[in-house]
């Protein structure tokens, strides 16, 4: 399961919660991330997440909709049942990682 | 042409003194092992340590233009000419540019020795960057914080003096 950020949501994504404008991290986790990866993991699949083909991302954004979706789902589990892809700037993957990664140990 | 003159006019002098050489004394291609040991041994280790300071340098020189890059990211970064009009692709182009940079010093970080450095300036960035991500659908108040965001980028500018030196010294 494929998931472009830039060709299925936006280009420009914002900060961290819906009340501080379009297109941030909270909007992206309820309409799509999370659906999607509860889909793929039902289907004991990856789902992959490509953040090419934007102007890039917010770090707020970023926490919100990934730290975001471990704390929402509570499920340790999440980095088995995604992957990344971001040739345009490689260190997106590490602070994503980072991100589930340090949700995971608060929940 | 320049550069082959000077060469022609020193090997000339020694071509003719080895010709002379081979024909005037008879025991001329009489060599020791040893001393052909020693001739290979002198050869490989003052090309082997050419070679490496030749790398090292080509590396250095390579870090080099990184932090020039980067110097010049900073120093454009629409935070500078930021108005309550400004576009948030310029914004987040902007950062990733700089992430990008950065990106690659850590890559490189031990083998120049400047992790310290490195982290500073990543921990510096992210400050900056986690401040302009929380407020980047309000370009309005990014604007009126204009001063406040541009001080640790001009700190990072002066790290970067820093690293610089340490390389060549």
């Amino acid at each position: 399961m494929k998931f472009c950020i830039a060709k299925d949501y936006t280009k420009t994504p914002g900060g961290r919660f819906i009340k501080e404008g379009s297109f941030s991290g909270e909007d992206f986790r309820k309409k799509h991330l999370s659906p999607l990866y509860l889909k793929a993991k039902n289907e004991e699949e990856k789902l992959e997440i490509n953040f090419d083909g934007g102007y890039g991302y917010a770090t707020s954004f970023l926490e919100e909709a990934f730290g975001g979706l471990v704390r929402e789902l509570k499920d340790p589990s999440v980095l088995e049942h995604l992957s990344f892809i971001s040739e345009e700037e490689p260190g997106i993957i590490e602070k994503v990682i980072e991100y589930i990664e340090d949700a995971t140990k608060e929940i | 042409m320049k550069k082959i003159k000077p060469l022609l006019f020193l090997s000339i002098p020694i071509i003719v003194l080895a010709v002379y050489n081979i024909y005037s004394y008879d025991k001329f291609w009489e060599i020791s092992v040893s001393t052909v040991i020693t001739a290979s041994i002198a050869i490989y280790i003052s090309y082997y340590f050419t070679q490496n300071r030749l790398d090292q340098r080509k590396a250095q020189d390579s870090l080099e233009k990184v932090l020039s890059k980067l110097e010049t990211e900073i120093s454009r970064t629409p935070i500078r000419a930021m108005t309550s009009e400004t576009e948030k692709s310029q914004i987040l182009l902007g950062i990733r540019r700089i992430n990008n940079k950065i990106f690659v010093l850590k890559k490189y970080q031990e083998l120049f020795g400047i992790v310290e450095d490195v982290k500073w300036i990543h921990q510096r960035f992210k400050d900056y960057e986690e401040f302009v991500g929380d407020h980047i659908d309000d370009m309005d108040y990014l604007s009126k914080s204009q001063s406040e965001l541009i001080r640790p980028l001009e700190r990072i500018d002066d790290r970067i003096d820093t690293i610089r030196i340490k390389l060549y010294t």
